[in-house]
């Protein structure tokens, strides 16, 4: 296995940029999700890694060799793609050991190796059935095999799980977490889907429209993002942005004013405020807001407030009672909040952003 | 109602000169210019088949020239055709120079043959290969590549680019990619265009009458000689024809399946 790293990646196609001036710096061993919506340049990174597109400008060095100009051919990295892209034309079987046949491997060796993928991958059944006759799990399976039968430097895979149904990705996502886990492999994932790049990635880079915002731990992501599209899109159900104004009392928002610590802003500075569902949690002082609409999720329900042009949701435990048109006050704690500058939307404060770190 | 009276109607224009071949070959010689002569022939005779496949076995040999010569056509335009349809719809050249080459295969089949006849006559003639096998291969490859290159251009460019960025992945070279992933993935584009090569070679008569003259000469050159200095032997032209006819017709029914499959490659995807 192996570091990656892109020294300022650019990918212009005709004026466009897809990507500018790209940083990133991925170590051995780690599982990294590239996470946006679509068009912001994650499959993008993930091509120029595997050398299917080549860079405008930037180059990328791979155990800190150059390999910009080398082929995808030669890069020694395996890839799994979105639509699978396995063989018609060949069994299972055949699929798998297809890297292994190319590079002209003893067939003995072969078959052990085609042995051992698909038994960890559950495929004894299939080997000798052809692609259309799979269930999409099963299609997704031999495309993981095909890049597990042998030993590249780096996993690339892109959006592996995105044709799944919801039961099986759940299943496959833990599934991977641990397989790549195990193997100890760099991975480069790419992922539209939060929920899994939080579950499964050592760090998370989120893109959007050709930039990446920010390269840090789930967490961190999550607590102390680096702007408010980060914020905005980390996090199910999303969070909650609202025009406010510091006071000496603290934030205000609508008729809501909510305490916070020590912001390093004069009384009267305009900010948007954010605030996480679950972070909002009922109290005993303020003013009462409407619930507006329950969705009840089985486990927990998301409750929407609306008073006076704010708009809040708040996660409520299962077995809460309440109903559309209940007003209950709000209370979230102090540390909790996130706020944004109104205009770059760069994070002022946030839960896990220690507050000196701004001030420097 | 009125679909079979179309689906008749067009059945009958297209097959109706093949329903009059097949019965001039068995019409008797004095029937033809008889003022009487119905469209079925009073009489029927095999006469014709006799003068064609009897005597020398000239038309044998004519007969072994043309499958030769088809044989080695379908090859070597294959051979050429999917390899380059293959460079044009991956290499990504400058100044759209990909399309430019690919409307330069076209461009052979915008001029009547006709024009190139004589010239390749006095090429074929400077190099020797007069009344050759080869002079007649080489012309119907000519006709027949452009043709192959544009069929695999239009499958290959509807095969799913992942399936080929997927082995470049696995390690797979250019060259292994043509053969282990391209070819058998195209296999009804190649079956359509080796069958339709087949097809144009066996039944071509310009090119091949310009240069083959007698060791190389095909059947449908051999049915213009017929057409003597003492009249027409329609019977016998018939009989020829039907040759000709007959096998292309049977081998069209055999593979049907790739040819309505390759005709569509590009139209339907899957």
């Amino acid at each position: 296995m192996a570091a990656i790293t892109l020294q300022g990646i650019t990918k212009t196609f005709g004026r466009v940029d897809a990507l500018s001036a790209l940083d990133l710096d991925i170590s051995d061993g780690e599982f990294v999700a590239l996470l946006g919506p679509s068009g912001c340049g994650k499959t993008t990174t993930l091509n120029i890694v595997a050398g299917l597109e080549q860079p405008t400008a930037g180059r990328i060095l791979i155990d800190g060799k150059d390999v910009t100009a080398v082929p995808p051919t030669d890069r020694n990295l395996a890839m799994v793609f979105q639509s699978y892209a396995l063989y018609p034309h060949l069994t299972v079987r055949r699929n798998i050991a297809f890297p292994l046949e190319v590079r002209k491997e003893p067939a003995p060796q072969i078959a052990a190796a085609v042995d051992r993928t698909a038994r960890l991958l559950d495929l004894g059944a299939c080997l000798d059935r052809y692609p259309r006759a799979l269930s999409g799990g099963q299609r997704q399976r031999v495309a993981l095999g095909r890049a597990l039968v042998r030993d590249p430097r780096a996993f690339l895979l892109d959006e592996p799980l995105s044709n799944l149904d919801a039961v099986l990705r759940l299943q496959m996502r833990a599934e991977l977490s641990r397989l790549f886990r195990d193997l100890g492999a760099t991975a480069l994932y790419v992922t539209h889907d939060q929920a899994e790049a939080m579950a499964m990635a050592d760090r998370i880079a989120v893109f959007a429209k050709g930039r990446m915002l920010q390269f840090a731990a789930p967490l961190a992501i999550y607590r102390a993002p680096a702007d408010r599209q980060v914020a905005a899109f980390v996090g199910a159900p999303p969070m909650c942005f609202a025009n406010a104004v510091v006071t000496e009392e603290g934030i205000r928002a609508g008729p809501l004013v909510l305490p916070c610590r020590h912001v390093p802003l004069r009384p009267g500075t305009a900010v948007t405020l954010g605030l996480r569902p679950e972070d909002v949690l009922p109290g005993d002082a303020g003013p009462a807001m409407p619930v507006t609409a329950i969705e009840h999720y089985g486990g927990t329900q998301v409750l929407t407030l609306g008073l006076d042009g704010l708009r809040l949701t708040m996660v409520a435990p299962a077995t809460a009672t309440y109903v559309t048109g209940d007003r209950l006050a709000v209370h979230v704690e102090p540390e909790n909040l996130y706020l944004f500058h109104p205009e770059t939307g760069r994070t002022i404060i946030a839960p896990g952003l220690v507050l000196s770190e701004f001030e420097r | 109602m009125i679909r079979a009276l179309v689906i008749a109607l067009a059945l009958a224009v297209s097959l109706g000169p093949f329903v009059v071949l097949l019965l001039n070959s068995v019409r008797p010689t004095d029937a033809f210019l008889a003022p009487d002569a119905g469209f079925f022939p009073a009489q029927i005779t095999w006469d014709h088949y006799r003068a064609v496949f009897g005597g020398d076995g000239e038309t044998f040999r004519f007969l072994a020239n043309s499958v030769v010569i088809a044989a080695a056509t379908t090859i070597l335009a294959l051979a050429l055709g999917a390899p380059a349809a293959y460079a044009l719809a991956r290499l990504r050249l400058p100044f759209r120079l990909s399309l430019i080459f690919a409307l330069a295969f076209l461009v052979v089949r915008f001029y009547p043959k006709i024009t190139v006849a004589l010239p390749y006559y006095l090429i074929m003639r400077d190099l020797g290969w007069l009344d050759t096998h080869l002079a007649v291969i080489l012309a119907h490859v000519s006709i027949t590549v452009p043709f192959v290159v544009w069929l695999m251009l239009g499958f290959l460019e509807e095969l799913p680019k992942e399936i080929e960025q997927s082995a470049m992945m696995d390690g797979c070279g250019a060259w292994g990619r043509f053969f282990r992933i391209i070819l058998p993935l195209s296999a009804p584009a190649l079956g359509a265009a080796a069958v339709l090569t087949a097809f144009t070679s066996w039944n071509e008569f310009l090119m091949a009458s310009t240069v083959a003259s007698d060791v190389a000469k095909t059947l449908p050159v051999r049915i213009s000689a017929f057409i003597t200095d003492k009249g027409t032997l329609w019977g016998n032209m018939a009989a020829m024809g039907s040759v000709i006819v007959l096998p292309v017709a049977l081998f069209a029914l055999l593979t049907q399946r790739y040819l309505v499959r390759g005709l569509t490659a590009g139209a339907v995807k899957g």
